[in-house]
């Protein structure tokens, strides 16, 4: 891999962390919603980051796999089965026949902690991209 | 530390010697010029391997490829040079009145 | 070893194959923030500036230091592990994402010095 591959590297970092985001933004956008298409109410989503090797020849790969960085991508987004949270609404719309409403197992406090989490490294991937960028221009400023 | 100024043996000293000789004993000045050709060639080549690593995207880092083209350059600008002495002493003695 | 291939010069393209590996190993460590089981990954630098060196002093010439040149990658122990399994540190990314990043230009702007020397050199002072 060479300065190339590190703006790659960044990139995927940025649009894993870009998902993650949109993910935490979802989590907090539907804390009360209790219909969804799938019945029941929103349930908590996650993302499943996983490391890779870089995208490479075969010959490349059996070498960088041993010496390289590593990218990331979002291997999956993974649903909370954590049990919804009831709470007593007699007069709502989706109440059940005891007077309970099911609503999200989301936190918002975790959530928004989440969210900062997700633009700390989005930011911190950024750098790593805009450096690498500087280090090219510098390596063509030899020519000059 | 090796100064450009001893890597450069290969002009005055040779020339000399070739000029002092029967033709055809030391090294003359197609030997010279031979050889510095040689050295632009192998250059040349080691730039054209290294820019071809960056184009394919492996792991060839840039500095390399940016390190030997001007390499390459300044050993072309090298052997200019030692033509352009080269042509500058043959014209000078063939001008000598015996 | 001709002409254009000063000492000097040789050691500044390890120091900025070093940078450049270091470079993407703090971008990997980096993409790799919130990656379960990840661990921060390093150069050890002056090994590897002494290693590319060594083939040199015993008289192994310009091909042992080719292919010993490889820098390698190692795990960084002793780092705070966060409960994931994951013990990369943004703080310490940071500070070498800035390190490495001005080690290189100061390496690119050496090499730059060197070639402005041999063109000097060669030229002889004839044109500009």
């Amino acid at each position: 891999m060479n300065l190339f591959g590190v703006l790659e590297m960044g990139g995927a970092g940025m649009s894993a962390e870009r998902l993650r985001a949109e993910v935490v933004t979802s989590n907090l956008a539907n804390v009360e919603t209790t219909r969804t298409p799938e019945g029941g109410p929103y349930r908590r989503r996650m993302v499943r980051f996983r490391a890779e090797v870089p995208h490479a020849s075969p010959f490349q790969l059996a070498f960088e796999r041993s010496t390289g960085g590593r990218s990331v991508r979002v291997d999956a987004i993974v649903t909370d089965q954590a049990a919804p949270e009831r709470r007593y609404q007699p007069g709502h719309p989706d109440a059940d026949g005891q007077g309970y409403v099911a609503y999200p197992a989301i936190q918002p406090v975790a959530e928004m902690a989440d969210l900062l989490g997700a633009v700390r490294a989005y930011e911190a991937n950024a750098a790593s991209v805009q450096a690498a960028k500087q280090m090219i221009q510098q390596a063509i400023e030899i020519l000059r | 530390m090796n100064t450009p100024i001893s890597g450069l043996r290969i002009l005055p000293a040779e020339i000399e010697t070739g000029l002092g000789r029967e033709a055809g004993a030391g090294p003359g000045f197609a030997d010279t010029l031979h050889s510095a050709l040689q050295e632009v060639d192998r250059l040349q080549g080691e730039a054209n391997r290294e820019t071809g690593g960056v184009l394919a995207g492996g792991t060839t880092d840039v500095h390399g490829a940016m390190i030997a083209v001007e390499k390459a350059d300044l050993a072309f600008q090298l052997m200019l040079e030692v033509r352009n002495k080269i042509v500058q002493a043959y014209q000078e003695v063939s001008r000598l009145q015996f | 070893m001709s002409l254009l291939d000063t000492p000097i010069l040789e050691r500044l393209t390890r120091y900025l194959d070093v940078n450049a590996f270091r470079q993407t190993l703090i971008a990997s460590n980096l993409a790799n923030l919130d990656t379960p089981g990840y661990r921060t990954r390093d150069v050890n630098f002056q090994a590897e500036m002494a290693r590319a060196l060594e083939p040199e002093e015993a008289g192994g010439g310009v091909n042992g230091t080719l292919l010993s040149a490889t820098p390698v990658a190692y795990t960084v122990p002793s780092l705070l592990l966060r409960p994931d399994g994951n013990n990369v540190s943004l703080d310490r990314e940071g500070l070498l994402l800035a390190e490495t990043q001005l080690r290189y230009r100061l390496g690119t702007e050496l090499v730059r010095a060197e070639f402005r020397r041999l063109a000097a050199a060669i030229r002889g002072g004839s044109a500009a």
